[in-house]
């Protein structure tokens, strides 16, 4: 039986021996490469809120969340007239298309793929030829941490976005699913991570045909533990099916 | 000095990423070539972890870090590689491919074999652990702190790490197949 200590001797001799040095070539390819890459912003939450405890942190992350929605109901909710009182209570708006923003019927298919190795972007395609421009949603992403967080907004007319996770589909609005591209996407070693506040948020494709609801901005969140922060190229293929007219 | 270079470099200053990625290169491929056992996967890891670095770079809170989390990057982009290569399995060789400058008088060659054969079948994240322990003399609280990872993970990765490597050294000798492993 091999002792610990001759153990570590021959670990320390196998790994004494190798290259300790880089060629010059290897950093002139890096810097050449560096050359048409640009530098992430920072993006870093303020010194008091990493020092904040979990359940402070959480209930602030809360409330910036409620405010997030909020603000985004204000944005997306059909105009008032500008004259008049008080608001009346909110109603829910139906739309009297089938479509959203650059609607009409039909299907459309939305490809986010990134985030690119060499510029760290992560790309929004549409292959559209009927339904909303591609335009008509948007998308961002943050990898970060071994996190690569996909938010897409869908800024449908009475239900400015839909929510992966909505117990109570809105039949107002369009559904989306994710193609079966997302399972090659879990081979790949590619996991569903809840978001904070989210934890019903998955890869599943059930729930992310649930339809409407009111707010904005879900919801999946990929982490490939093979990858933490490496970039990697996924593929993520979006259809969306306008609700019946009518 | 690393402390007003990052600081520069963060602050999109090319030249000085360029005197970080000169300062710092050296050791990356070492703990690269260690951790891949392949210079030319190595040099693909470091030339993928200085972009990586340039991009995050104004992400990093503590300049005074920047060295771990360099390392932390390097680790990651060498489990990539790692992975793209596919090889860790089938890639056993009888002599390392990228042989020592000259044999350690206090291991054999036999040793030093069946040593090579063992480590390269052990996955990445225990290949990185044994690096970090046996070559850069790391702590396992250091090794977690420095890849970010639980000091409990350390532990057990190094705990298979270090069966798997007894294993190898105890296995009797025989021969052993050389299977096509890729080479670049």
């Amino acid at each position: 039986m091999t002792d610990q200590r001759e153990l570590d001797r021959l670990l320390g001799a196998f790994f004494a021996d190798g290259t300790d040095e880089l060629a010059d070539r290897v950093i002139d390819a890096a810097l050449d490469q560096i050359d048409h890459t640009r530098q992430r912003r920072a993006l870093r939450m303020p010194r008091r809120f990493s020092t904040m405890t979990m359940p402070i942190r959480l209930a602030a992350a809360a409330v910036i969340a409620a405010l997030a929605v909020g603000g985004a109901f204000f944005l997306f909710k059909p105009s008032q007239p500008a004259v008049g009182g008080p608001s009346p209570a909110p109603t829910p708006q139906v739309p009297a298309t089938s479509g959203p923003a650059g609607g009409g019927s039909g299907s459309a298919h939305y490809e986010i793929t990134g985030p690119d190795a060499a510029s760290g972007d992560v790309k929004f395609a549409s292959s559209a030829t009927g339904g909303p421009s591609s335009d008509a949603f948007s998308q961002s992403a943050i990898f970060q941490d071994g996190s690569l967080v996909i938010r897409i907004k869908f800024p449908n007319p009475g239900c400015a976005s839909l929510l992966a996770d909505n117990p109570q589909p809105n039949p107002n609005c369009g559904a989306v699913s994710i193609s079966t591209a997302t399972l090659s996407l879990q081979d790949s070693g590619w996991r569903a991570q809840p978001l904070p506040g989210r934890p019903s948020c998955t890869w599943d494709t059930a729930s992310l045909t649930a339809n409407g609801g009111t707010g904005t901005v879900e919801c999946i969140n990929a982490v490939n533990p093979a990858h933490p922060n490496t970039p990697d190229t996924i593929t993520i293929t979006f259809t969306y099916q306008d609700p019946s007219p009518g | 000095m690393d402390h007003d270079v990052v600081e520069l470099a963060q602050h999109g200053d090319r030249e000085a990423f360029a005197i970080l990625a000169r300062t710092h290169g050296d050791r990356l491929m070492a703990i690269a070539q260690r951790i891949l056992r392949d210079v030319g996967q190595a040099e693909d890891a470091v030339q993928q972890t200085l972009v990586i670095a340039w991009r995050e770079l104004p992400n990093l809170r503590d300049p005074d870090r920047f060295d771990a989390w360099l390392q932390r990057l390097l680790v990651n982009a060498s489990y990539a590689e790692a992975r793209r290569s596919r090889d860790w399995n089938a890639n056993v060789r009888l002599l390392p491919v990228d042989g020592p400058a000259g044999l350690d008088e206090s291991m054999s060659i036999d040793d030093r074999d069946r040593i090579d054969r063992g480590f390269r079948r052990l996955p990445p994240d225990q290949r990185a652990i044994l690096v970090f322990t046996h070559y850069l003399a790391l702590t396992p609280t250091e090794i977690a702190e420095r890849l970010g990872i639980p000091v409990g993970t350390v532990r057990s990765r190094l705990h298979y790490a270090h069966r798997a490597m007894r294993a190898a050294i105890e296995a009797d000798e025989r021969p052993v197949a050389v299977a096509g492993g890729r080479r670049r």
